[in-house]
């Protein structure tokens, strides 16, 4: 099995009974590794896409999302049904080498059929998903199915909405993660996030309390001014004194990991642009040593590859061989090692001491920042020491003073009592804080690990996303990472830059740039997933046809044909228009191959009466697009 | 390992055996490994980056196995010379030393053309000078006694000479230096290749 999540392949899918918006059943095939769905408002293009990716990974559920506005399921399809009963949705779709074939109906959410490899796993819809979950776990790389559920959802459909990926840290960690699943383990972040979440809510509920109970006790001695009030005992100054340190020591810890944390960023700046010299220098050595050689042995009589070359001398046992000589003299004209056949790098374009003094420029930094992160990572440890300290010494304290049981309640009016409940209070306070930054330093100490060890894949994902949006926007367009608007930890979102200007909010950027530039992140995941496990994978597109201008379309295009072209498959929608998307996406197909990779929605759609008014119209341009 | 990375190791190779030859030295296997471990390790003070992937930390110190494919190959391409040598006490075995030949001089020649490599070339000739100074036979023991090696024995770890957290000498080195920049007396990187040898030589008596 495969550590790297396999991403489904789709092939083809028929859609039963979906009376009465379809008039008869949906059958669709991808043939050239595309599907564009042609056709007009209400004719179900959106609702064809959306049954696909039900069928393949139901409901988008709480599961998947938080904001309850965004959730769809089953009952999303009932409007358009009359008998939702009667009507099926299944897909056929590779994982891997693998063939599988999921149904499901639009009246219940699980799956009702799991074929694999033509062979019928269940067809019982209690088992089935079973039956598909422990597929996905032992052949797939999936810890549950609720993860293939959400890098289906969320990278591999881009929906009606167009929630933009490229700008959602939290989607875009999760989808990071789970497709790093052989170095990180996504769900247990994701948990400890939550976890650190509900500490802080914690804390700040008992900040509340804390308040209260020092207004109550402020409220007591204005009304008791003029009685007799305990003054504090040795202990109580001992116990807030150390609560004053442990409060004190928690900023500077906040501070220094916000230091850290910078110079980390900045770190593996440098690291990323010190490996890619690395590997650049590494080239230009090969080369130039390899040419050096090349003109000794050319040169020098007494080498052993000259005396093959010119003396047709076998280099291994001496004796004459004509036909080695000749092949050797070939190899080395084709710039291959003379023996083997090895081609051999001996054309770098780069000068090697230009090179040699770019990188020692980048180590001298390197090293900088390396000193400063040690410095201050040492600096962290001996106040998590110190921290360390006083909570033993909190613990002592709490272990030998009298044991004590009027948490939060706020209402005694007691004046000793009420100081009770505060010292209480504080000391929940200052535990919750450390477990706080326990947790927080584990997920920080998580997140940085898996970020480390993924840097060279960024570098990679960053090198096809450049592709991609490149080939959408005609200028060059990086991804930039930036510090993310995250709460509680530290995390890198990965955002477009071009014209020399990092987008770091969708407001950035216009509208076609933010659904264009977006679809090429997905693409480009989708392929950084193939350079992972080496499997191809689909991605299904509402295409935001309407925020482009004609001068884009051939751009956008170009993207699709290019995902295509690499092995991915993708099923779009397109409105039936002149000068649309759907005939320059099929530019690169034969004309007799094109209709075969188009679903005209015109000969399956219930029409309304102004399109049955124009259909000439309409057929005219769906034979324009087959062209 | 791919052929890329034997290739980056041929100067290492040439340039260890070029600077031993300066005083009549041919090197064994072990002490070519060694004596290119410290180039590594040092290459660092003059900001010079060494091989991606270089030594790692076995039982028997530090080893990278692209430096014997280098030398092997050298040899058979001419440019260095391999004397097999019987072992004294073990009549069954033989034992190879490594030298540098006119065709290699000519090789090293060549390559010093580039600045980087004539600054390699100089590094390996420092390294030399100190351990000539200390003797060729304790060059085991020299790096035995280095301080990034003793951290990481045992580990089965790759050595990363290039970087400052994990190049424990080079950390010790700009120690020096720290103290003595507070006087405005910065060593130069000659003294702290001296500097490191007396340490070990400190070290090791």
């Amino acid at each position: 099995m495969t550590e790297i999540p396999l991403l489904p392949i789709i092939e083809s899918g028929e859609i039963l009974n979906f009376h009465p918006l379809f008039s008869g059943n949906i059958n669709f095939e991808l043939n050239n590794n595309r599907l564009i769905i042609l056709g007009g408002n209400g004719m179900g293009k959106t609702t064809i896409l959306q049954a696909i990716i039900y069928c393949i990974a139901g409901e988008h559920n709480s599961n998947l999302e938080d904001d309850t506005s965004k959730r769809w399921g089953k009952k999303f399809f009932h409007g358009r049904i009359d008998n939702p009963k009667e009507a099926f949705v299944s897909v056929k779709f590779r994982l891997g080498k693998d063939s599988i074939e999921l149904k499901r109906s639009f009246d219940r959410k699980s799956i009702i059929e799991f074929k694999l490899n033509n062979d019928l796993i269940s067809d019982n819809s209690h088992i089935a998903e079973t039956e598909f979950e422990e597929y996905l776990s032992n052949e797939a790389g999936y810890k549950e199915i609720n993860d293939f559920y959400f890098i289906v959802h969320k990278l591999c459909y881009l929906p009606e909405s167009r929630p933009n990926l490229v700008w959602d840290i939290d989607n875009q960690v999760r989808l990071l993660m789970l497709l790093s699943s052989d170095i990180v383990d996504e769900k247990t972040f994701r948990e400890k996030r939550a976890l650190l979440k509900n500490y802080d809510s914690e804390i700040r509920h008992t900040n509340v309390d804390i308040n209260k109970l020092k207004d109550e006790l402020e409220n007591f001695e204005a009304s008791n001014s003029k009685k007799s009030i305990p003054t504090k005992t040795e202990d109580e100054g001992k116990l807030s004194n150390l609560l004053e340190q442990f409060g004190k020591l928690s900023d500077i810890r906040k501070s220094l990991q916000i230091d850290y944390y910078k110079e980390l960023d900045f770190y593996q700046e440098v690291s990323g642009s010190y490996e890619t010299l690395q590997d650049k220098l590494k080239i230009a050595e090969e080369s130039f040593i390899l040419e050096n050689i090349n003109q000794l042995e050319s040169d020098e009589a007494t080498l052993a590859i000259y005396k093959l070359i010119h003396r047709k001398i076998c280099p291994a046992c001496g004796n004459l061989n004509e036909e080695l000589a000749k092949r050797a003299k070939k190899r080395m004209q084709n710039h291959e090692c003379p023996i083997c056949g090895n081609s051999e790098q001996i054309d770098s374009v780069e000068d090697l001491d230009a090179l040699n003094s770019q990188i020692s420029e980048i180590l001298g930094l390197k090293i900088s920042h390396e000193k400063k992160l040690l410095s201050l990572e040492n600096e962290l440890n001996r106040i998590k020491n110190s921290e360390n300290e006083i909570q033993s010494e909190l613990n002592n304290y709490r272990a030998t003073r009298p044991r004590l049981n009027i948490i939060g309640d706020v209402s005694v009016d007691d004046y000793e009592q009420l100081k009770k409940a505060l010292v209480k209070a504080e000391e929940n306070k200052a535990t919750l804080i450390l477990m706080y930054n326990d947790l927080s330093d584990e997920i920080e100490n998580i997140y940085e690990t898996f970020s480390s060890n993924i840097q060279v894949r960024i570098n990679k994902l960053a090198d096809i996303f450049k592709e991609y949006a490149t080939q959408f926007l005609g200028i060059e367009c990086d991804l930039h990472p930036i510090k993310a608007n995250a709460k509680f930890v530290d995390l890198k979102l990965f955002v477009p830059k071009f014209d020399n200007k990092i987008r770091s909010t969708p407001l950035e950027c216009s509208e076609a740039q933010r659904f264009f530039l977006d679809i090429a992140f997905r693409m480009a995941l989708i392929e950084f997933t193939f350079e992972l496990n080496n499997q191809f994978g689909s991605f299904i597109c509402e295409t935001p046809e309407n925020a482009l201008d004609m001068t884009y379309i051939s751009n956008v295009a170009t993207m699709f044909k290019n995902f295509s072209s690499r092995g991915h498959h993708f099923i779009a929608t397109s409105n039936i228009q002149v000068g649309g998307l759907a005939k320059a996406m099929l530019s690169d197909i034969k004309k007799k191959e094109k209709a075969g990779s188009v679903l005209n929605m015109l000969e399956k759609a219930r029409l309304t009466k102004v399109q049955l008014d124009s259909i000439k119209e309409l057929n005219n341009e769906v034979a324009n697009i087959l062209k | 390992m791919n052929n890329s990375d034997i290739i980056q190791r041929y100067p290492d190779v040439i340039f260890a055996l070029h600077a031993a030859s300066r005083y009549d030295q041919s090197l064994g296997r072990i002490q070519l490994q060694k004596f290119i471990y410290l180039g590594d390790i040092l290459s660092i003070i003059w900001h010079l980056i060494t091989a991606k992937e270089g030594h790692e930390t076995y039982n028997f110190g530090p080893y990278d196995p692209k430096i014997q494919n280098a030398a092997d190959i050298l040899s058979f391409r001419g440019f260095i010379n391999i004397r097999f040598l019987d072992i004294v006490t073990d009549p069954n075995k033989t034992t190879s030393q490594y030298s540098i030949n006119n065709n290699g001089l000519n090789f090293s020649e060549n390559l010093c053309r580039k600045q980087f490599y004539n600054t390699k070339n100089h590094i390996y000739q420092n390294i030399a000078l100190n351990v000539n100074r200390v003797g060729w036979g304790k060059l085991k023991t020299i790096v035995y006694s280095e301080i990034t090696y003793l951290n990481e024995m045992g580990h089965y770890r790759k050595i990363d000479s290039n970087s400052y957290s994990g190049n424990k000498t080079y950390q010790l080195l700009e120690l020096f230096d720290n103290l003595t920049s507070e006087n405005n007396q910065n060593i130069s990187k000659e003294n702290m290749v001296s500097i490191f040898f007396k340490i070990i030589e400190n070290y090791i008596k």
